[in-house]
């Protein structure tokens, strides 16, 4: 009975933030109110019984997005403001909002569907994933799952994060996002240094946790790389160069490494006869761990780069900046 | 058993911290006033939490580990609380004086 009255309140919360993201007065609120709803999304996978994507969703859904989104809001605003004319928050006209009703109730009803038919399915699949664990080499079925018996589906996820990676960083040359954001003031910079000086080792060292964790318990490759990623978002803010410091050859190289490793570990079993992808029980725990620990190196540059994406490299010459410090 | 009885009245207490944590922000003027409410009881809510949690854990590593939550969320909203009030400085709202205040 009290499960029953968290999961409402949850449920609840979840469609109250959406609504309110939506009808907030500015772009600001609307993020903090997106932030929260992350949160209480892992809260609700949490229910669910899903702690693999509970930390997933706290670490990139409500954190990295989180972060990303201000600094997009604060750019938007800067550019605003430069661009000295006021906008007026246009009324919605009664019939667009209509006609986008149209394909947003068919995704509800397909998603609907889809859980429906899903339940069904629910007792199947978890008994045929442990039926298959101990050809694995692995002995967490979420890990499992990723990295064994649907490694194909996670390679494409590789390759679309690389993607995604990719247009970010065409858009880094453009001149009219983020030239001229007012710099942070010193005071922030030395108190996010001091922070960043502390909390970086912990969370390399929670991320690398997180990694080896993953092949026996929740947690894994794309929730190590959020860690680290989040690790080089916060060196950035506190003024060190972090990701922007790889040349581009070194950041190439960490956001192909994913997707030739998968690749690799494709084409080696099918030149050898084998089909692609097939690892030989023998050393397949070990090549498990080395194609997690390349996608976790994958995920943390591609989600740092994102961030660092359109941003100016900060300048050497602050005197508090933790970089600078050093030279 | 005994575990029970001592952890419930500090998770209570953590609840009761919480609660008052948020009623400050909600009627609190001002930036700075909902800061001060907000940091000094959430964190010490969060404590009260954590140690309640910590006595009915199963194992050592448990105890450690909700202990680093409670340091680390301490770090975090100092940090957080410091950046937030230093930016809202020309926002702020000056404290009603009374009558007696000089």
């Amino acid at each position: 009975m009290p499960e029953l009255a968290l999961d409402m309140v949850i449920a609840g919360a979840l469609v109250w933030l959406g609504v309110h993201v939506q009808r907030s007065p500015d772009t600001f609120t609307a993020v903090v109110v997106f932030i929260v709803l992350g949160l209480v999304m892992a809260l609700a996978w949490v229910r669910l019984a899903a702690p693999d994507i509970a930390l997933a969703e706290a670490a990139v859904g409500a954190g990295l997005t989180g972060a990303l989104l201000l600094d997009a809001v604060r750019q938007l605003e800067s550019g605003r403001a430069r661009a000295a004319s006021p906008t007026a928050r246009a009324p919605r006209s009664g019939r667009r909002a209509g006609l986008l009703a149209i394909p947003l109730l068919l995704a509800a009803a397909t998603l609907l569907w889809i859980v429906a038919d899903l339940s069904a399915l629910q007792g199947d699949m978890a008994v045929i994933v442990a039926g298959r664990l101990s050809d694995t080499g692995v002995t967490q079925p979420v890990t499992a799952v990723l990295l064994a018996l649907r490694a194909f589906d996670t390679w494409l996820e590789t390759a679309v994060l690389l993607a995604a990676a990719l247009g970010v960083l065409a858009l880094r040359r453009s001149h009219d996002v983020g030239e001229h954001v007012p710099a942070p003031p010193a005071s922030d910079v030395a108190i996010l240094g001091a922070l960043a000086r502390v909390i970086v080792p912990i969370l390399v060292l929670v991320g690398a946790y997180l990694l080896w964790l993953g092949t026996r318990a929740p947690g894994g490759a794309f929730q190590a790389g959020a860690v680290i990623a989040a690790a080089a978002v916060l060196l950035l803010l506190a003024g060190h160069p972090s990701i922007t410091a790889l040349g581009p050859a070194m950041l190439r190289a960490a956001l192909l490494m994913a997707v030739v490793a998968f690749a690799l570990a494709a084409a080696v079993p099918l030149a050898l006869g084998d089909r692609m992808l097939q690892l030989p029980r023998s050393v397949a725990p070990g090549v498990i761990v080395a194609l997690e620990t390349m996608v976790t190196v994958a995920v943390a540059a591609t989600l740092a780069s994102v961030f660092a994406g359109a941003r100016p490299a900060p300048s050497p010459d602050s005197e508090t900046a933790v970089g600078a410090r050093d030279r | 058993m005994i575990r029970e009885l001592l952890a419930l009245p500090l998770l209570f207490a953590g609840v009761a911290f919480f609660v008052a944590g948020t009623v400050g922000l909600l009627r609190f003027p001002g930036v700075h006033a909902r800061l001060h409410g907000l940091a000094k009881a959430d964190n010490l809510g969060l404590g009260c939490v954590a140690v309640g949690l910590a006595i009915r854990a199963d194992s050592p590593a448990v105890v450690v580990k909700l202990l680093l939550v409670w340091i680390f969320a301490l770090v975090s909203s100092a940090t957080a609380s410091y950046l937030i009030a230093r930016a809202s400085l020309p926002a702020a709202v000056p404290i009603d004086r009374g009558p007696d205040d000089a």
